[in-house]
């Protein structure tokens, strides 16, 4: 398909009659045929010219011209060399009389050399004028390639393709069915065709109504408009332009397509923070709830052989797992408020206020729990003081349910405000500190409980941050917003 | 009369603490264990009557557990199993697990499996099974239901004695499939499924609401205990 496109550009180069002749290459052969007799002329008054010199002197202005201005201008110029050197050095001088019958066959002889000379000489410079033109549509072509390639919105794909479109075939315009209304009155309906059937749609004959611009389809609504193609050079500029609409087309299209990617891994993304969450919920909720379940039905169904004390524990074991139950929710409640990006509700708190609370809440939560204080004094700052209380408590419950007692509440300044809940323990697992560390608020793979996933969340949404070192974390949070 | 000793393996203080009162009330003797390790020290050094095994264990899986007790011993086992570990549940069935119960549930339910588990085994004197109103003679390739003689094919026949020597256990699709049309047939659960129909329309009063052969539905099948 490509082969055949190229041999058809090289067949229009070698088809056909060459271009036809300027005036201006003309009138340029004229003052050299005319430079040339003058010059012949004065350098016989000087030195004696041999006559078989002559004729090489007009060859070389032929050939001069053919190569300046092509094949016409060429063959013009064989012409008046013709008849300068039969008016002016053929016996009889002054006269296009030949009298003698070996000049009759010189200046035939010459005729037919130059003829031959400007064809030959002609036919290169037309070459060369055809080859630099297709190089010139090359490279409009090419520098649009690497134009488009660095594109990353619609809108600068079409910036660049109306930019080189201007440079083939001025002027470049864009077409969308609410824009056919800026058009002139009679390429109205080529373009609304254009769109309409996704077809091209060349200028209409010279003469015609529609002759000034012709159409090529994008996308679905969206269509090139460019000026009408002329001359010897249209055929390869219309091949030039439609390249350009393919390459416009692909480009729109890798857009298009890098467009969906982005949105498929963000549902994706979504969707594993989703499953994450599940996955976690399903543990968090089930174990309470087995318990309570199992605890209720031994207390309704065991009632006579339950010894009192066990009746008791069985009571307070439901009290305390439907306790823990309302945290996970408390918390899958929170996650889900993070996750929509709520604004923070600021207020004036005291950090250290805060720190005492969330003690007071985990020791009413967790009987038996040592939680001891050490707050350094802290100035007070505008945050969610019950979202700062959550991720607190998490950090208890987390330094209580896998680090040793007790649990020790710090906290200081130091540039950002900070509260550190530590434990005997060694710390979190370096998987889990390596979680902590990236922005993603997702739980960790396999990560037990919403807890961490949310006290990082609200570090994260309140401006600050959650590190974590040997058995302690530290939440820490800005002091001016 | 002793009471049976219980083993409960799981990593979770208040299902312990809650299965552990339940249990005593009911006449068992309880020991617990944390993990996997723990409890396969724990039976060798107790020697329990049976195990309730949570399959959701923090260091093993609760499978590796089975495979490793299978080994040695024969002891019941009972598997704790989560709404989301059904493929698990089976896994731990077909590795030797006696039964399962599905979290959450009523402590009526796990007694019940406790009990079908700790039953002894059938008395040698008489080779007959029953199941509910159907006496089955293994030796005659016979099945009667109130003296009637019922008439099943060879695989229906096998298929129902299959469920009534264990009443009351589960057996799942593979156990079934593995023992009556061998082991190269142990995926076809849709063909087990039409031989399960054609038997519920021969044995049961009503093959609409069985009571005789129940479904564990993605399990397998239970013959009434």
């Amino acid at each position: 398909m490509v082969d055949q496109t190229r041999r058809d550009a090289l067949d229009q180069d070698l088809r056909g009659l060459p271009p036809a002749p300027g005036l201006w290459g003309l009138a340029v052969t004229l003052a050299l045929i005319g430079g040339t007799s003058g010059l012949a002329k004065l350098a016989m008054t000087l030195v004696p010219l041999p006559e078989a010199a002559l004729p090489m002197v007009f060859l070389v202005a032929v050939l001069l011209a053919s190569v300046a201005f092509g094949f016409w201008t060429g063959l013009f110029a064989a012409v008046t060399g013709f008849a300068a050197l039969n008016y002016l050095f053929t016996e009889p001088l002054y006269s296009f009389h030949i009298s003698r019958p070996q000049d009759v066959f010189a200046l035939l002889v010459f005729l037919l050399v130059a003829g031959l000379a400007g064809l030959l000489a002609g036919r290169l410079h037309d070459r060369a004028e055809a080859a630099r033109a297709r190089a010139e549509a090359l490279g409009v072509l090419s520098h649009l390639s690497s134009d488009l390639a660095l594109a990353t919105k619609p809108d600068e794909v079409l910036t660049v393709a109306l930019h080189h479109l201007e440079a083939l075939a001025a002027p470049a315009l864009l077409v969308t069915p609410q824009t056919l209304g800026n058009l002139p009155a009679t390429a109205v309906a080529a373009a609304e065709r254009c769109l309409r059937r996704n077809q091209p749609q060349p200028a209409a004959a010279a003469g015609w109504p529609g002759e000034d611009y012709g159409f090529l389809p994008l996308t679905e609504g969206l269509a090139l408009g460019h000026g009408r193609l002329s001359g010897r050079e249209a055929p390869r500029r219309a091949q030039a332009i439609a390249a350009l609409a393919d390459q416009t087309r692909a480009a729109l299209q890798r857009l298009d397509f890098a467009d969906k990617a982005h949105a498929e891994r963000l549902r994706a993304e979504a969707f594993a923070t989703r499953s994450a969450v599940l996955t976690s919920l399903s543990h968090d909720l089930r174990t309470p709830l087995a318990t309570i379940l199992g605890a209720a039905s031994a207390l309704k169904e065991l009632d006579a052989s339950l010894p009192p004390e066990a009746r008791s524990d069985l009571l307070t074991a439901i009290e305390e797992e439907a306790e823990r139950l309302n945290r996970h929710v408390a918390n899958l409640l929170q996650l889900s408020r993070l996750e929509l990006g709520a604004a923070p509700r600021r207020d004036w708190v005291d950090l250290n206020d805060i720190a005492e609370a969330a003690a007071t809440r985990a020791r009413r939560a967790f009987a038996g729990a040592q939680i001891d204080l050490d707050l350094g004094p802290l100035p007070m700052i505008r945050t969610e003081g019950g979202l700062v209380e959550q991720a607190l408590f998490n950090l208890i419950d987390n330094g209580l349910t896998h680090g040793a007692s007790p649990v020790r509440i710090s906290s200081g300044q130091n540039g950002t405000l900070w509260l550190r809940v530590s434990d005997g323990g060694p710390g979190l697992p370096p998987a889990l500190r390596a979680w902590l560390a990236i922005p993603d608020m997702r739980p960790a793979p396999g990560q037990r409980g919403l807890g961490l996933a949310v006290a990082k969340g609200i570090a994260k949404h309140l401006g600050g941050s959650l590190t974590a070192e040997d058995g302690s974390l530290t939440l820490r949070l800005p002091e001016a917003i | 009369m002793t009471r049976p000793l219980i083993l409960i393996v799981d990593d979770e203080a208040q299902i312990l603490r809650f299965l552990g009162h339940a249990l005593n009330a009911s006449g068992y003797e309880t020991c617990t264990a944390a993990t996997g390790a723990e409890a396969l020290a724990q039976v060798k050094a107790r020697q329990p009557d049976l195990m309730i095994l949570d399959l959701g264990l923090p260091d093993t899986d609760g499978k590796a557990v089975i495979e490793t007790l299978r080994q040695t011993s024969d002891l019941p086992v009972i598997v704790l199993s989560a709404r989301d570990q059904e493929m698990e549940k089976i896994m731990a069935l077909d590795l030797g697990a006696d039964d399962f119960v599905a979290k959450p549930f009523a402590i009526g339910e796990l007694l019940a499996r406790l009990r079908v588990c700790l039953r002894p085994a059938r008395k040698s004197s008489d080779p007959r099974l029953r199941l509910g109103p159907l006496v089955i003679d293994p030796a005659a390739h016979r099945v009667t239901r109130d003296g009637t003689e019922l008439h099943l094919t060879p695989k229906e026949f096998d298929l129902l004695a299959a469920l009534a020597e264990t009443p009351g256990r589960v057996l799942t699709h593979r156990q079934l499939l593995a023992r009556i049309w061998g082991l190269a047939h142990v995926e076809d659960v849709p063909y087990l499924r039409v031989f399960i129909g054609q038997l519920r329309q021969k044995v049961e009063a009503d093959p609409a609401l069985p009571t005789l052969i129940l479904t564990e539905p993605g399990v397998g099948y239970r013959g009434a205990g």
